[in-house]
């Protein structure tokens, strides 16, 4: 009598949706690079009584942290330099194309934010605050 | 004769596909994060000190420092009343460059406190035009909070 033998089943794995896999992966990393420069910054915004705006694309993005060092779009940079490295990203735009976006945490002292608002105002940059509104809390 | 019941079929929902539903709304709420939109408020630095100095004279001067509010080197009373004391002053001045309000700040004045005197002025219809000295002596900002500073 002849044996059946039993029949071999073909085992592959389904990869249909592996495209979908790497897609959501490249997504989730650029993501992911694209937020590391600055997020890590720690720094409090100022709060102000005044109507505030929407901030609009900027070229820069200029931060004072709570331990009152700069970075500039989220490379740090030596004080003295902070001129130079803003006139070379905002290169010879145009008037009103050249906002540089400052975010400045509230403890900062005067003798620190002073000089980097002076030289970003030389540098050409028109300068927008990155602030809160006044909360409630009493 | 015994009849047969029905067999229970397992009630189940398929989660497959969880992990994706998980990773698109992680990846959803990341794009939305960077995106948050930030408020705040355009500042106008004069171009030049001569320009300050040209203005020092013709225009009010508030001066900030740690615990104290100056309206033309006179103390205010009560800070709280700047914005009001300012208004009053301001009121029928319509030419743009005599509504300048010169304000300089002590160098341990904070961010915060400078922030809510120049919104101040600005609400009082006042143009705020923060002085800033350059100083050959102003130390390095990366040296660290280190609260040394004193007042102009």
């Amino acid at each position: 009598m002849k044996i059946q033998r039993a029949q071999r089943l073909n085992a592959t794995i389904p990869l249909c949706s592996t495209a979908d896999i790497a897609f959501l992966l490249l997504i989730f990393f650029i993501v992911l690079s694209k937020n590391a420069n600055e997020s890590s910054l720690e720094w409090l915004p100022a709060e102000s009584p005044q109507l505030l705006v929407d901030a609009d694309n900027s070229v820069v993005t200029v931060i004072i942290d709570k331990k009152y060092d700069v970075f500039v779009n989220g490379h740090e940079v030596a004080p003295s330099m902070v001129k130079s490295v803003v006139q070379s990203y905002l290169g010879d735009r145009a008037p009103g194309l050249r906002k540089v976006l400052l975010k400045i945490d509230k403890d900062v002292p005067e003798r620190v934010f002073g000089k980097v608002l002076l030289d970003i105002g030389e540098a050409g940059g028109d300068i927008f605050r990155a602030l809160d509104t006044v909360s409630e809390k009493k | 004769m015994s009849i047969p019941r029905k067999k229970k079929s397992a009630v189940e929902i398929p989660l497959t596909s969880t992990a994706d539903v998980a990773f698109l709304l992680l990846v959803f709420f990341l794009v939305a994060a960077s995106n948050a939109v930030e408020k705040g408020v355009p500042l106008d630095l004069p171009n030049t000190s001569k320009t300050q100095e040209k203005k020092k004279s013709e225009n009010l001067e508030v001066g900030i420092t740690v615990d104290a509010i100056t309206l033309g080197g006179e103390p205010l009373a009560n800070e709280n009343s700047l914005q009001e004391v300012l208004r009053a002053k301001l009121a029928g001045v319509t030419e743009p460059s005599l509504r300048v309000v010169v304000v300089t700040a002590a160098a341990a004045v904070d961010y915060q406190r400078w922030t809510r005197f120049i919104a101040e002025v600005e609400m009082a219809g006042g143009i705020p035009a923060p002085q800033i000295e350059e100083e050959e002596t102003r130390p390095a900002s990366g040296s660290g909070p280190v609260d040394g500073g004193e007042a102009n």
